[in-house]
């Protein structure tokens, strides 16, 4: 395998900067940018003219993530030749209404659903979304055997609209796939959070898939308003800081993180990225920056432990939670350097601060994360 | 800008006092412009600004972090407070329901009697799973108390009332018996049940007993709602409140109406049995055989003389009381009931009255109750004095032996039997000899009545049945006659009873049976040589028939010889053995033709034909026949036919022609002197058949009385003398009564001798349906004779030329073109060549006749343009097996001759059309025309030339009438000449078929007298008489002389 990055900053695009991505005849183009970015009227005709052949697929994001570490307004290209007998095919579906994840979820799965599926990378719309209930249907088709990977897009943090790059273009309601087949694919995973949970545990009395409306009968909202405190007026930004520790009705930790995704001022609800167990415990969670980056070289070194076997070039595909950029601010890089660090040099890495990861949890080969960094490695044998 | 920092950037000297952070950029916005700043300055000025905003977010970003590190901290610390607080709480909650918890397990348990919990049992689980177990056993007790009382109420009638009697609670049952729905029970007193039957005391002890606290028991009869009363067995338990006292009381009854009805029916029972024992006279004895005693009812003790306590109860007094002789046999019966083998113990047995005679006891019993091991321990039973009964049966015992050793001595069977009403036969008495005739035993014939239905021969069974069942129904005599197997072999029986019904409804037969065989063989053998003789007798007789032909043959033979040799030159003495010869073989011949007739009646060959005829007609040929030889005799001879006798009729003619000749003619040869006449009358006149009484009366000789019974037998005459003298074979009578019998009559005979006799008998005949009436009938057809034919084309085959000439004139007088052929083949040959609307077919004809002629023309490959062509025959048969043959050799329709005109108009309209079509209907044609019609004919001479009836039949034709009489004059010769050839040669055929012609032709001139002798000829002919054939010729020939004579003055 061989990569080759374009780390461009929010300018028009000169011609020839492509050009040396475009020798190396890709299968595979990854493009995260922020959402002004992407919007750039030349880009995807750039792309096309560049990469004719390939699979150019991407999403906007909350910051991008290059060898060069974190970026916010820029746009980070990366192209991925596959030497060996692997081979790729897109998918996409829409998303209008939250109740139509399932459904598109099943879609993709159903149009990947070949013999050879090792695994598929997913991009999606960020707001507005079930993202659990996208991998639910998913993973209906796939079953569970088949690794995922990806991320919600995001919009630098205003958590209003997102877009998603598939062979239709850009579109705000879209979800894109690309599916992996072959044997010689070497793939692993590692997904840290290094959130803490402090104080009491809270029950969620009143909750409907991915809506919070009451913890411990209180409506959720106020319970964030009064953590928050000035910081409330930021919401649902602020709320980043404090994700939820997801436990289970026995009072089990599950492992899991949830982001709110917006607020509902109305019913004083909180809306997260994913599912939560109806009647299930929650416990807000903290972490400092130190937390954070120890987290992110966790996960590093647990994805890295397929890196050995590869040959030439490898590709790192990092998702990481736009709650973390908040928290580590000016020193979120320091998750992207200690990530570089574990793989070496002959790792590329690319990806984009998301609104919800995807990537196995344990046993389990496909979850959505909240608050982690995700890192998926991609090499061949 | 943040504090620290701006603190920093102070305490470094950045900033100035009075100088803000932005002052700062200012100044090194302004500084970086500055050219001639080195580079790397130049790069500080213009990225301080950016680097001093990153660090001042960092600070704010910390800033952020702490401020929400301690808020966090904070808060979660109150909540966690908060929530200690609230556990603290909740725990003293728990530890107050523990308290209270364990307070109500203790009570529970004290409840239940086991031991308390102490204060350190605090276990809520434990306490709870305590409660949880202390509830399910309360559940499960209170569940079987609820099953108790379901069970009571589905058993028990009860009712919860108050002291003052109101009802507060019924269940069901109670709703059910009272017959009051729960709404009117509830509230209302108890007293609404109340029957009336019980006195006050028995309410007021039971009110006494339940106020006192204490159970009420006893029984209660209680009045439902439609009225009834019911019966309880109640008990009633007060219900005590708090203070001990009763405040309600509860009643549990249960419906004991059953079981008083029960004690009542026993009572009942036990009385009637008692009154029927006393009634009877019946002793009743009751034996316990564990405790050996008996008890002997009164009435027993009575029955054999003995008064209450005569007699211990112990149960050697039975035995000792029983006749010695029955006791073996009375014990042995016990016995075998006792263990099981009969079903009652019964027998009668003799057992001595006190006053030492010995009564005769039927002694009826059955074990009534039996141990475990099934020994019978109670026996019960009754005894009846049957003495009186048993006197009777012996002496019917001895009456029956007597009645055996009678019946015994009688030679023929003796029984009685009984038929019950279901129609079931039982012997209940056969003799001895009944069983011995049937080599059966009494055993086997008495009872079932089976036997005699298997014994019998199945051919008589039917017959036996049917006997028996009418006899049952009439119940007068039976008898029959049948066979029965006895011993393996058949034998006749005779079975005859005298059959009374008996008040049962069913019948009592008491009869003999006869053994019968011997009888019927002799009958059969009997039948046996009977229908041996009389077959004999039969084929005797068609033998005869058969040989009549054979027989006769010769004897003409040897008569025409003779007749011959009469003819020629002999002396007298060979004339006279000739004329003896002749003689002798006249009367044989005579005789074999009347044995050979009375032959073929009895071989039952001969058959009577059916034709009409015209009795007149009969009579006056009859009469023809005979006026000559009574005129030789010298004796007058008469006929007369009564009025009122119908002349047109159907029959046999010839045989009553054949009886009148043999009357007539022993008439004429046996009268001397004096007349002999011939009376027709009619003796019963029906609308469709006549009996007629013929009588011949003569003056003759006579009859003697003595021979007056066998004068109709075969072979008997009067005198022997007399045949001898007059001839005759004696066999005539006997013919004429069989042919008598065969025309339906009698024949008899009345005699005075020397006066004379009357042969009388009588003959039944047939009306015509529609008879043509001679004269008057012919001549009223003649008005409507007027026909046009339209120019027909008819084909006539006739070889008579006579006739032909006579058949065309009338048939060209109605317009029909005639084509005349002599023979059978000519008319083929015509019908090839010409399209004919019709042909006439005479019958016999040469060459080809015409009953051929017909079939082979009907052939469509004879090759006649039309064999559908319609074909009239002509004959002049006129005999009813002629007709039939002309239609089954395939003729339409037939015609006698001599041709009538009005005949031949209607067959010509039948099958023509015409223009004149209103001719009356054509009467119908007869089967065979009657005979010449002699009208006005009563004189015994017929006319030498009926003159004008010829005419008639030309319908006046003079002409024609001349041509045919011209050809007739010109061919009878001929033909007698031929006639007289062919009887010389003793051709007795075709000497017959000449007359035939002969007559024929001369019935078309109308030459009466001449064809009257033709006729007697032919019956000559016909008889097989050729001599009398030959000596009629003569006055034919001269007959034809005279016709000639008269018909002269037509011929011009």
């Amino acid at each position: 395998m061989e990569c080759r990055q374009l780390l461009h900053a929010a300018a028009p695009l000169e011609a020839g900067r492509l050009v040396p991505l475009a020798e190396l005849d890709p299968q595979l183009v990854l493009v995260f940018g922020s959402v002004a970015a992407l919007r750039e009227p030349a880009l995807l005709a750039q792309l096309e003219a560049a990469f004719p052949g390939a699979l150019r697929v991407g999403c906007s994001t909350a910051g991008e993530i290059s060898d060069q570490g974190v970026s916010l307004d820029g746009c980070v290209i990366t192209a991925v030749k596959f030497e060996g007998p692997v081979s790729l095919q897109v998918a996409e579906a829409a998303v209008s209404r939250m109740d139509d994840c399932q459904e598109a979820g099943a879609a993709l799965g159903a149009a990947l659903r070949k013999p050879g599926l090792r695994a598929v990378l997913l991009f999606g719309k960020g707001v507005g979304v079930n993202g659990s209930a996208i991998l639910a249907g998913l993973v209906s088709v796939l079953g569970e055997r088949v690794a995922i990977s990806g991320g919600l897009a995001g919009d630098g943090g205003a958590f209003r609209e997102t877009l998603t790059l598939s062979p239709s273009g850009l579109t705000p309601d879209g979800l894109v796939a690309v599916g992996l087949y072959g044997e010689g694919l070497l793939l692993s995973h590692g997904s840290r959070g290094g959130w803490t949970p402090f104080g009491p545990v809270r029950k969620a009395t009143r909750s409907h898939e991915n809506i919070l409306y009451e913890l411990d009968g209180e409506p959720a909202l106020n319970i964030y308003k009064r953590y928050l405190g000035e910081h409330a007026r930021d919401l649902p930004t602020s709320g980043l800081l404090f994700p939820f520790e997801l436990m289970s009705q026995d009072g089990n930790r599950q492992g899991l993180i949830r982001t709110i995704l917006g607020v509902d001022e109305a019913a004083g609800a909180l809306i997260l990225a994913g599912d939560i167990e109806p009647g299930g415990y929650l416990r807000l969670m903290h972490a400092s920056t130190d937390d954070l980056v120890d987290g992110a070289e966790a996960a590093a070194r647990l994805a890295e432990a397929a890196r050995p076997g590869a040959t030439g070039r490898g590709l790192a595909l990092l998702v990481s939670c736009v709650g973390r950029r908040l928290v580590m601010g000016e020193g979120v890089d320091a998750e992207i350097e200690v990530v570089g660090r574990v793989f070496g040099p002959e790792t590329t890495l690319a990806g984009f601060y998301s609104y919800g990861e995807f990537g196995p949890l344990g046993a389990t080969r496909c979850k959505l994360h909240n608050q982690t960094m995700t890192v998926t490695y991609l090499g061949e044998r | 800008m943040q504090r620290i920092l701006d603190r920093q950037l102070r305490r470094a000297q950045l900033l100035t006092q009075g100088e803000e952070a932005v002052d700062l950029l200012e100044r090194l916005e302004r500084a970086q412009a500055d050219p001639a700043l080195p580079e790397s300055l130049q790069r500080l000025c213009r990225g301080f600004g950016d680097f001093l905003a990153r660090v001042e977010n960092t600070y704010l970003q910390h800033d952020r972090d702490e401020e929400l590190r301690i808020r966090s901290l904070r808060l979660s610390s109150e909540e966690l407070l908060e929530a200690n607080e609230r556990l603290q709480r909740s725990a003293q909650a728990q530890a107050a329901i523990v308290l209270s918890l364990r307070a109500t397990a203790n009570e529970l348990l004290r409840s239940e009697g086991r031991a308390e919990m102490g204060p350190e049992v605090d276990d809520l689980a434990g306490l709870s799973s305590l409660m949880s177990e202390l509830l399910a056993d309360r559940r499960k007790a209170l569940g079987e108390l609820e099953q108790q009382k379901m069970a009571l109420d589905e058993h028990a009638i009860v009712t919860i009332t108050d002291l003052a009697g109101v009802i507060l609670y019924a269940n069901d049952k109670f709703c059910e018996i009272s017959g009051y729905p729960r709404e009117e029970l509830v509230g209302a007193n108890h007293r609404l049940v109340k029957s009336g039957v019980h006195p006050p005391e028995l309410y007021r002890a039971m009110w006494d007993d339940i106020c006192a606290g204490k159970v009420w028991h006893g029984e209660l009869c209680n009045r439902a709602k439609d009225g009834h009363l019911y019966w309880l067995a109640a008990t009633l338990v007060p219900i005590k409140g708090e203070s001990g006292q009763p405040v309600a009381y509860i009643a549990i009854r249960t419906d004991i109406s059953e079981r008083k009805q029960m004690e009542e029916d026993l009572r009942q029972s036990r009385e009637q049995l008692r009154i029927a024992l006393e009634a009877s006279q019946m002793g009743f004895w009751d034996w316990n055989t564990t405790q050996d005693r008996t008890y002997f009812s009164d009435q027993w003790l009575a029955m054999l003389g003995y008064r209450p306590g005569e007699l211990p109860d112990t149960s050697d007094v039975w035995s000792s009381l029983v006749h010695p002789d029955d006791l073996e046999r009375a014990r042995e019966i016990y016995h075998r009931h006792a263990l099981g083998e009969l079903p009652a113990y019964k027998v009668e047995l003799r057992m001595r009255h006190r006053d030492g005679s010995w009564r005769w006891l039927f002694s009826s019993g059955q074990v009534t109750a039996r141990d475990a091991q099934g020994a019978a321990t109670r026996v019960m039973g009754i005894d009846t004095d049957i003495s009186e009964r048993k006197t009777a049966e012996l002496a019917l015992q001895v009456s029956k032996a007597q009645y055996d050793e009678l019946t015994a001595r009688i030679p023929v069977g003796v029984y009685t039997a009984s038929i019950d009403p279901a129609g079931l036969l039982t012997f209940d008495y056969v003799s001895d000899r009944f069983c011995r005739l049937l080599a059966l035993e009494q055993i086997e014939a008495l009872g079932q009545s089976s036997w005699l239905f298997t014994r019998v021969h199945p051919d008589d069974r039917a017959c036996l049945l049917e006997a028996l069942a009418r006899a049952t129904q009439a119940r007068g005599q039976f008898q029959w006659e049948g066979r029965f197997w006895v011993s393996g072999g058949l034998r006749w029986f005779r079975l005859e009873a005298a059959v009374a019904a008996i008040p049962s409804g069913g019948t009592r037969w008491n009869g003999i049976l006869v053994d019968i065989t011997d009888r019927k063989e002799a009958e059969q053998t009997m039948r046996e040589a009977r229908d041996l003789a009389v077959a004999a007798s039969q084929s005797k007789s068609e033998f005869l028939a058969n040989m009549s032909h054979e027989i006769r043959t010769p004897m003409n033979g040897v008569l025409g010889m003779l007749t011959l040799l009469l003819g020629t030159q002999l002396d007298d003495r060979q004339r006279h053995y000739a004329d003896l010869a002749r003689l002798s073989g006249q009367t044989l011949l005579s005789l074999i033709n009347d044995i050979l007739d009375l032959s073929k009646v009895e071989a039952g060959k001969l058959e009577l034909e059916e034709e009409d005829f015209d009795l007149q007609v009969l009579l006056d040929e009859v009469g023809h026949m005979m006026t000559p030889r009574a005129q030789q005799k010298g004796l007058q001879f008469t006929q007369s036919l009564d009025a009122g006798t119908p002349r047109q009729l159907r029959g046999d003619f010839r045989r009553l022609r054949q009886v009148l000749v043999n009357l007539v003619g022993n008439a004429l040869k046996f009268t001397e002197t004096g007349s002999v006449t011939v009376r027709t009358q009619t003796l019963f006149l029906g609308p469709e058949e006549v009996t007629l009484r013929f009588a011949v009366r003569d003056t003759g000789i006579g009859i003697p009385r003595n021979k007056l019974g066998a004068l109709f037998q075969t072979f008997s005459q009067v005198d022997a003398s007399t045949t001898r003298r007059s001839g005759g074979t004696g066999l005539g009578l006997a013919i004429s009564r069989q042919l008598a019998d065969l025309l339906g009559g009698e024949i008899g005979v009345t005699s005075e001798e020397g006066q004379g006799s009357e042969f009388w008998f009588t003959a039944l005949f047939a009306r015509q349906a529609h008879p043509v009436e001679a004269g008057p009938t012919a001549q009223s057809a003649l008005p409507g004779l007027d026909r046009d034919f339209l120019g027909a084309r008819l084909l006539l085959a006739e070889d008579n030329l006579v006739n032909q000439e006579l058949a065309v004139a009338l048939l060209e007088q109605w317009n029909l073109r005639v084509d005349v052929v002599g023979n059978g083949m000519d008319a083929i040959q015509a019908l090839r060549e010409n399209d004919y609307q019709l042909v006439l077919m005479d019958i016999q004809m040469p060459k080809l006749d015409g009953l051929e002629a017909t079939a082979t023309l009907r052939n469509p490959r004879s090759g006649v343009r039309n064999p559908g062509i319609r074909v009239v025959a002509l004959t002049a048969h006129a005999m009813a097996g002629d007709r039939q043959a002309c239609l089954d050799a395939g003729m339409d329709d037939y015609l006698t001759k001599p041709l009538e005109p009005g005949v031949l108009l209607a067959i010509l309209d039948r099958h023509l059309p015409s223009r004149q079509s209103q001719a009356p209907p054509p009467p119908r044609v007869p089967e065979s025309s009657p005979r010449r019609p002699s009208a006005s004919h009563r004189t015994v001479r017929p006319a030498v030339f009926k003159e004008e009836e010829f005419l008639q039949r030309l319908l006046g034709n003079r002409k024609a009438a001349a041509m045919i009489l011209g050809r007739f004059r010109e061919d009878c010769p001929r033909h007698l000449a031929q006639l007289k050839g062919d009887a010389e040669a003793g051709e007795l055929r075709k000497a017959a078929a000449m007359v035939h012609l002969i007559k024929g032709s001369s019935a078309t001139v109308g030459a009466a007298a001449l064809q009257a002798q033709a006729l007697e000829l032919e019956v000559f002919a016909q008889a097989g008489d050729l001599e009398a054939l030959q000596a009629g010729l003569p006055s034919l020939f001269r007959e034809f002389e005279q016709f000639s004579l008269a018909a002269q003055g037509f011929i011009p």
